[in-house]
C-alpha cells in the first residue's frame, strides 16, 4: 500500500496514473481527505477555481466518496493507537501523527508532494523506518 | 465437499466471473430483492458493489479535477496554514 497526500490523492481520484515507485493500492488518511474536501468545497470563493470546477457539489461528492479502485480512504480507528504514540513521542500534529500511524500499522510507503513536506517529517518517518519520498505530481 | 472441484474464478471479457460463498440468509435476501426488482441475483450484487465502492464513471469530472488539481492543492495548503492540526510545516 502507498499512502499519499491530498494533492496526489486528487490526481489518483481523477484517474491519473502516478509513478509512486511502491507496490499496492493507493490510499490516503482522513486528515488529508479533509484538507482536500475543504479546498473543493471552498472553491467557489476562489475565482480561478470556481471557473475550473463549474459543479463543485459533484466534485466534492467524488472527493468524499472516491472510486475504491483509484483511492482508498483509511479508517483512522485502525491506526489510532500508533498515531497517538507518534503524537506523544514526536509532538506531531494530527496530520503527521495519522499519516505515520497509518504507515506503521499497514507497513505502507508514504509519498507526498514537495510542497507538503513538513520540516520534521523526514526525521519522524526515518525513526519509524518508513519508505518516505517526496515526488513531483 | 471431498473430491469436488470449486472454480474460484473464471475470466471472460468484459466481466470476470467469480464465485463467492454466501450464507443462506444473504442468498435469500438477494433473491428477494431480485424478485421485487425483476432482476437477477448477479445484477443485485453488482449494483451493491458499484454503490459501496463508488465505481461510477465520469470522464468530464475527471478532466475538470485534473485541470484544477494544482490550484485545489494550493488552496488546501493555504486553508490549512492557520490550522495547527492540519498544517504541514
Amino acid at each position: 500500500m502507498v499512502i499519499v497526500d491530498d494533492h496526489l490523492a486528487l490526481l489518483a481520484i481523477a484517474g491519473q496514473r502516478l509513478e509512486l515507485d511502491a507496490p499496492g493500492p493507493v490510499a490516503t488518511t482522513t486528515s488529508f481527505q479533509f484538507r482536500l474536501a475543504r479546498a473543493v468545497a471552498d472553491s467557489g470563493r476562489a475565482g480561478s477555481l470556481s471557473r475550473a470546477l463549474p459543479d463543485p457539489a459533484t466534485a466534492l461528492r467524488r472527493v468524499l466518496f472516491p472510486p475504491a479502485h483509484r483511492l482508498v480512504i483509511l479508517d483512522p480507528r485502525q491506526s489510532m493507537a500508533a498515531a497517538v504514540e507518534v503524537a506523544v513521542h514526536h509532538r506531531a500534529n494530527l496530520l503527521l501523527a495519522e499519516l505515520v500511524g497509518a504507515a506503521v500499522t499497514y507497513n505502507a510507503a508514504v509519498r507526498v508532494t514537495p510542497a507538503n513536506v513538513g520540516r520534521a517529517w523526514a526525521e519522524v518517518m526515518d525513526a519509524h523506518h518508513i519508505d518516505f519520498r517526496a515526488i513531483e505530481p | 465437499m471431498p473430491g469436488s472441484t470449486v472454480y474460484v474464478a473464471v475470466y471472460a471479457w468484459p466481466m470476470r466471473r467469480t464465485n463467492i460463498y454466501l450464507s443462506e440468509t444473504e442468498q435469500a435476501a438477494l433473491d428477494a430483492r431480485a424478485a421485487v426488482e425483476g432482476s437477477t441475483r448477479s445484477d443485485i450484487v453488482r449494483s451493491i458493489v458499484d454503490r459501496e465502492l463508488n465505481l461510477t464513471e465520469d470522464a468530464e469530472l475527471d478532466a475538470a479535477l485534473l485541470g484544477a488539481a494544482s490550484d485545489i492543492a494550493a488552496r488546501a495548503r493555504k486553508l490549512s496554514r492557520a490550522d495547527p492540526d492540519l498544517k504541514t510545516a
